[in-house]
């Protein structure tokens, strides 16, 4: 039987955070080991996730101190609720879909206390986030930008499907499981998400107003 | 741009071919985020939710090595031997109270049984109690008496009987003699 930490060393071996853990036998097995109170095994879920749940949330509320603090209340709740047989993770082999499902939840309520304090997003921390995630691929830091520009012209709803199959790699038919949307409805609204992106990067690149129908849409 | 965002390559194979380099540019974007977190994430996400885990259980499908067992075996003798005395401390300490609250109980109505039982069962204490009840009323009835016109008569009727046994004894009669003759 392989150790949590095994499951750990091979997140960072591969590249962490770059290919989404799978529910996997080992992340079955590890699941079970934290439930039970092992620590180690505990440590080794917020390893596999911990930057992910961060980045989804930081993607979303654009300041890392208050992600970093989304982050946490939601690996408090994942914990209580692991071995919580009321109400609890019972749903055996959809650990992901789960864990960003609360995520998602903590994120929507975190915005909707933000728009009530009508708190307007900071160009100035967008720019000084697009610098640092594009540091390391100078050739990339334009288009990040505009894609990242292009990311607020989205609505929630959007923004949502792009954020869960890129943060919390998930598939389609879990996002759509978790939306409680049609397969077939989830998946033209991505792809529409995407034209909005794709068209919204082009006009940047040659300053071209939006058309009246992407105004509307 | 040609890297895919995931392993979910049947969901990669329906997004139109024209939107592929959007969707990776976005997973390039989004992994540039995972990368550049906070320095130290994990630990402070782990220091704020291990409190939270269940505490933890011993797995019974592994079995103990011997060392574990013995040790175990050893706490477990401790701790029964340790309630036991335990208990036979409170057993005993339950008793002794229990005994004091009984005799302390029953000791009083011992004592007034044994009373109640003895004049029950010898009359003549009681008869004693009423015998000197009726000397004190006599001794006080005699004591109001002293000053009173009836201890005049008593002595007048004295005296008077004195008179006449000494009259009756000058006849050579005594009062016997007289009760004998019918006088």
């Amino acid at each position: 039987m392989r150790q949590p930490t095994d499951l750990h060393a091979e997140e960072h071996v591969t590249e962490p955070g770059d290919q989404p853990p799978c529910q996997s036998a080992e992340l079955s097995r590890t699941l079970e080991a934290a439930a039970r109170g092992d620590q180690a095994a505990w440590r080794a879920v917020i390893d596999l996730y911990g930057k992910r749940v961060f980045a989804l949330a930081k993607s979303r509320v654009r300041r890392a101190d208050l992600a970093e603090e989304i982050a946490q209340s939601v690996f408090v709740t994942v914990a209580t609720k692991l071995n919580d047989a009321t109400g609890g993770y019972t749903e055996q082999g959809r650990f992901e879909a789960w864990l960003f499902r609360i995520a998602i939840n903590r994120v929507r309520d975190e915005l909707r206390r933000l728009k009530r304090h009508a708190t307007p997003t900071d160009p100035e921390v967008i720019g000084q986030t697009t610098q640092a995630a594009a540091a390391n691929d100078a050739a990339d830091t334009d288009t990040i930008d505009r894609l990242r520009s292009a990311m607020l012209s989205l609505s929630d709803p959007d923004r949502e499907v792009i954020e869960l199959r890129h943060h919390g790699g998930l598939s389609f038919a879990q996002i759509a499981d978790m939306l409680q949307e049609p397969l077939g409805t989830l998946l033209a609204r991505h792809h529409r998400a995407l034209r909005k992106l794709k068209s919204h990067i082009e006009r940047s690149a040659t300053n071209q107003p939006r058309t009246t129908e992407e105004i509307d849409s | 741009m040609t890297t895919r965002p995931n392993d979910n390559t049947n969901d990669h194979a329906a997004i139109p071919a024209d939107l592929h380099d959007v969707e990776a540019a976005l997973a390039r974007a989004m992994r540039a985020d995972r990368v550049n977190a906070p320095v130290g994430l994990e630990d402070r996400l782990f220091a704020a939710s291990r409190s939270a885990l269940p505490a933890p259980q011993l797995r019974l499908s592994e079995p103990l090595t011997p060392a574990q067992a013995d040790m175990g075996r050893r706490i477990a003798r401790h701790a029964f031997n340790s309630t036991l005395s335990r208990l036979r401390m409170a057993a005993a300490i339950a008793l002794l109270v229990m005994g004091g609250l009984l005799a302390l109980a029953i000791l009083p109505n011992l004592q007034g049984t044994t009373s109640s039982t003895n004049h029950a069962h010898n009359p003549s204490s009681t008869i004693h109690l009423a015998d000197s009840d009726v000397a004190d009323s006599v001794l006080s009835a005699l004591a109001l008496s002293e000053n009173s016109s009836f201890s005049t008569e008593l002595e007048s009727i004295r005296t008077a009987a004195e008179a006449l046994d000494q009259s009756i004894q000058s006849d050579g009669l005594s009062i016997l003699d007289l009760s004998e003759t019918g006088v």
